[in-house]
């Protein structure tokens, strides 16, 4: 532990990623306010108050960073020991948000905090990186065998995306499914598993949008918007018609008019705002950030030196693109239409802190990238593996098995 | 990491990362696609959808008596609709709607179930309730009170016509349909003056229509109230001829009956009241002949009251007042033709020798046919002509007639001795309250007018063009004319318009119907009609009663000189006229100046 806190001392993080981060964050407080102040000052519930929901998403911005930054400091051993708990928290609120969840805007997916509300949804999407990745993130899992070594992490993470999926939120399942996939193939999967989940993953959209009424619903409006323009079309006309007025060069920052008719313009259709108002340029521009994230997270996965490090990154780094690949493409309705923001620009609390811990976590992997994680090195090669292994499972517990994760969980909790 | 473990990772990241980016790269073809290549077409929907027209509801201009009474105003009012396609709920709907604006959520949940597309639920209500409507259903959520929109419910503001004096000069003022088109009466003749304009302003709306307020605008249509319209009726005195109209119809029950009251000095019609009445609040439950002004567009054959003009004439042209012309036995043969005079006590052998001043007091069929043979008919119809009978008043009513006389020299001597004693022609009665008003006035003729002048917000602004008055008779005509007159009230025909204390000049009037379908007269058919003025040596008013086949009695005399008085009586005390102390006409004639006439 010492060699890897004095070695965490000479690295800083990765400053290009921290610097787009923190540039998507600012213009995410400054399009939120351009978004929902024709809302905010005209309604009561809102104070009349043009600020209302720029003051609030300052504050997440606020403690959302310093919590990336404070994560990115600490110890990576500290959250791989935390996962587990993190793991069952969220497990536990997603049970609750079921039998108790608030409902805002017609979607169940909100408890209460004290004065916050809170989507475990987000959380689900951070606890099922850092279990996997300390699940996954010992070498072998995938030996003939040993089946029991993913299936188990498979197991958890799939019972997560249910519970995501039996509130309806397809969209977080998909960012679920996405983020599983892309840890199962970084740890080494099977081409043919992974094909597999490729292909259920498929079937599963197609069965869904054949059967749920609910989907079906929005599919037929992804067809047709103008047909259904008075319910499930609404959105997306305005939405389009955003796009389409931004043509090149926008309309002017301020002077879009997408935001007085689509009700989620500062949440899951900020990015309609953002294109009306600064046009084709603007909306390639954040294409391209969001590319670069997706760029430098797998970069940052590529050169860690701990498999733990590259699953999270990769982990997080598939979370964040997915979701604006997800939202961007709703947004020009090239996918039937599924409420998912855009990551650290729409307005919400839940949804910005969470990806700030992630990116934090990926910061903080970057910054260890010439470290290796003691356990992890424990069990790098085949040789020492077994005698450290075992050397070290009564402390530890490194070693995979449904047993041996029960012990971990003592120990984390103990922690 | 072991070097394979390590290979892998760099060779998946690599794959996934390109898997990303590729996915990046579709939404940006997508981007350049709908903002680029389909920008025009967003643009174009953009415009329909964003840019909104809307309204600025203006007033149609008020009309007002002459005392400055609304007689027709526009008011702010609202109709409640639904979008069958938009309502999301109906019993709900209708709960609500029944709770916010009344009525029976039964009624609305059928309306909005049957209809489709758009139903109206409720029609001109009252504007407070739309705008409760408009702001939605109190709902309290999370704590927080807040009103929700009912979906597919709409409130569409309008204006909507009021009479306010209901059926008082409905016939005068006219109505308008719903869309505030002009229909009839002064409604549509002035329509030009009270004509408003809605504005329309082309604007981006947000969602719920309302005007974003730092987006531009464009004025399609610059707004306009229409301007206000003041009459020359006085609403009491309407009210006055009214109510003994009423009292003639429930008396001898006519086919139709009308009243003129006029201001023989400046031609303005105080009143014009028309039976039968209807209700232009409601105009379109009536029968469509309810509309009719009698008094301005129906001709009828004046008969006794005529004779005013023969005499006239015959005064102007220099004849003695005392000349006889005839000796009346009651029935003589001119040409083909019979003429009867109507004998009463105490000429029940007719009015014997007879000079212009009995033609008026009894009037003498055979005298007035007399008179006429001695005037000729070039000289007779001059006179019908000067007096404005073969012109329209104009007025200012709509469909005013023309009064219909044959060419002079087709008369004949039967046609010239009918027309003497009012028949073979036929005049509105609006024609024969301006002839005595002609005569009140010294023989100067002042148009009749029903319009004083326009203006705005309930302000007279300007007066409307007078036409020029007309001396038609002399002022010594005039004078021993309307000394007859008297005479025929005091002890004549018009006995019963007489009123004690006050010098009352008129004429009775009974003719009978001509068969619209040839020549000839309709047995039974009678118009009974009274026309005067008083005070006589001062005129205030001049007063027409014409009632259309009376039923009981056809005379003048009793149908339409009691309703005469009533009014007379009624606008004597109105107008503070004080009676005079003596009797007979020595203090006319002092004021006058014309020598007696015996
Ligand atoms: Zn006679």
């Amino acid at each position: 532990m010492s060699a890897v806190q004095r070695n965490a001392r000479i690295n800083s993080p990765d400053l290009i990623l921290l610097g787009i981060v923190l540039f998507l964050v600012v213009s995410g407080v400054l399009l939120v306010f351009d978004a929902s102040y024709p809302t905010s000052a005209d309604q009561s519930r809102y104070g009349n108050d043009a600020w209302y929901f720029a003051k609030r998403q300052i504050t997440y911005a606020g403690v959302g960073v310093c919590l990336m930054l404070l994560v990115s400091l600490i110890p990576l051993e500290w959250i791989r020991r935390l996962s587990i708990v993190i793991l069952l928290a969220a497990i536990v609120l997603l049970v609750y948000v079921l039998v108790r969840g608030v409902t805002i805007n017609g979607s169940t997916s909100w408890v209460r905090l004290g004065p916050f509300m809170f989507q475990p949804s987000e959380l689900a999407k951070l606890a099922i990186i850092v279990y996997l990745a300390r699940a996954l993130g010992r070498p072998g899992i995938f030996s003939k065998g040993r089946e029991k070594r993913w299936l188990v992490p498979l197991g958890w993470s799939g019972l997560i995306t249910l519970l995501v999926v039996a509130q309806r939120d397809f969209g977080t399942a998909a960012v679920l499914f996405a983020v599983m996939f892309a840890m199962f193939a970084l740890a080494g999967a099977k081409k043919r598993y992974l094909v597999l989940a490729a292909v259920l993953g498929i079937a599963a959209v197609v069965v869904a949008m054949t059967y749920l009424p609910h989907c079906r619903a929005r599919v037929a409006a992804f067809m047709d918007p103008w047909g259904h323009y008075h319910h499930a079309g609404y959105q997306i006309v305005h939405s389009l018609i955003g796009f389409g007025t931004g043509g090149l060069t926008g309309v002017g920052l301020g002077e879009g008019r997408v935001k007085c008719y689509i009700p989620a313009a500062y949440t899951d259709y900020i990015y309609a705002t953002l294109a009306e108002e600064l046009g084709l340029v603007g909306s390639l521009v954040l294409v391209l950030l969001f590319s670069l994230l997706a760029v430098l997270n797998f970069v940052i996965a590529q050169k860690s030196k701990s498999l733990y490090g590259a699953l999270l990154a990769a982990g997080v780094g598939s979370a964040v693109s997915t979701q604006a690949l997800i939202n961007m493409a709703v947004a020009t309705n090239s996918i039937p239409a599924t409420g998912i923001p855009l990551p650290l620009i729409s307005y919400g609390g839940s949804s910005l802190v969470t990806t700030l811990l992630g990116l934090g976590l990926v910061l903080s992997v970057s910054r260890n990238i010439e470290v290796e994680v003691e356990g992890e090195e424990a069990n790098e090669d085949s040789v020492n593996r077994r005698r450290h292994g075992r050397a070290r499972v009564p402390s530890r517990g490194c070693r995979g098995g449904f047993a041996r994760t029960r012990s971990d969980r003592r120990v984390a909790v103990r922690w | 990491m072991g070097s394979r473990t390590r290979e892998v990772v760099k060779k998946r990241s690599a794959w996934l990362m390109l898997g990303f980016l590729c996915l990046f790269a579709a939404i940006s073809g997508r981007l350049v696609f709908i903002q680029l290549c389909r920008a025009d077409e967003y643009a174009k929907w953009a415009e329909k959808i964003r840019w909104a027209k809307i309204r600025t509801l203006t007033a149609r201009g008020s009309i007002y008596d002459s005392n400055g009474h609304p007689l027709a105003v526009s008011i702010r009012t609202c109709s409640i609709f639904a979008n069958t396609r938009e309502v999301q709920n109906v019993s709900l709907t209708a709960h609500r709607l029944s709770a916010l604006i009344g009525g029976d959520p039964k009624n609305y949940r059928k309306k909005i179930s049957e209809g489709r597309g758009i139903v109206w639920l409720a029609k001109k209500i009252d504007p407070r309730l739309g705008d409760q409507v408009k702001r939605g259903w109190l709902v309290e959520k999370d704590g927080r009170k807040r009103y929700e929109r009912i979906p597919g419910i709409g409130v569409w503001f309008h204006r909507k016509r009021v009479y306010p004096a209901g059926p008082a000069a409905a016939q005068v003022l006219g109505f308008t349909n719903i869309n505030g088109r002009p229909l009839a009466g002064i409604e549509w003749k002035f329509n030009d003056i009270l004509a408003n304009q809605d504005g329309e302003i082309l604007a981006e709306v947000d969602a719920r229509g309302r005007i974003i307020p730092e987006a531009e605008r464009r004025v399609l249509i610059e707004p306009r109230d229409g301007k206000d319209l003041f009459l020359t009726i006085d609403l009491n005195v309407q009210h006055i001829a009214e109510r003994a109209l009423t009292r003639v119809v429930k008396k001898f029950q006519p086919e139709s009956a009308c009243v003129v009251v006029m201001d023989p000095r400046t031609g303005e019609i105080l009143a014009l009241a028309n039976f039968p009445f209807f209700d232009p609040n409601s105009a379109l439950k009536f029968p469509q002949s309810t509309w009719v002004n009698h008094a301005v567009a129906s001709l009828y054959e004046p008969g006794s009251t005529l004779k005013a003009i023969t005499v006239a004439a015959g005064l102007n042209e220099g004849i003695s007042p005392s000349s006889v012309l005839a000796r009346c036995t009651g029935r003589e043969k001119i040409g083909k033709n019979n003429l009867r005079c109507s004998l009463h006590q105490p000429f029940l052998h007719g009015h014997g020798s007879v000079d212009m001043q009995k033609i008026i007091k009894y009037s003498c069929n055979i005298g007035a046919a007399h008179l006429a043979l001695r005037l000729g008919s070039e000289k007779l119809r001059h006179y019908e002509e000067a007096f404005g009978l073969l012109e329209k008043p104009k007025s200012g009513f709509s469909l005013e007639a023309v009064g219909y006389l044959p060419k002079a020299d087709r008369w004949g001597t039967v046609g010239l001795a009918n027309i003497g004693f009012g028949q073979g022609i036929a005049v509105t009665p609006l024609h024969m309250a301006s002839v005595y008003a002609t005569i009140a006035n010294g023989g100067v003729r002042v148009p009749p007018t029903i319009v004083r002048g326009t203006g705005s917000h309930g302000k007279m602004m300007a007066r409307l063009k007078k036409p020029k008055p007309q001396r038609v008779i002399s002022r010594l005509a005039a004078a021993k004319l309307t000394e007859m007159l008297i005479q025929c009230v005091e002890g004549g025909t018009g006995k019963n318009a007489k009123i004690e204390g006050y010098l009352i000049a008129g004429k009775t009037g009974s003719a009978q119907v001509a068969d619209s379908g040839g020549r000839g007269y309709l047995p039974n058919a009678f118009v009974a009609s009274f026309i005067g003025f008083a005070p006589a040596d001062n005129p205030r008013f001049t007063i027409a009663v014409v009632v259309n086949r009376p039923h009981g009695s056809h005379f003048g005399a009793t149908v339409a000189a009691p309703a005469f008085r009533e009014i007379a009586q009624k606008l004597l005390w109105y107008y503070h006229i004080p009676p005079q102390p003596s009797n007979g006409g020595s203090v006319h004639e002092k004021k006058r100046g014309s020598k007696s006439l015996a």
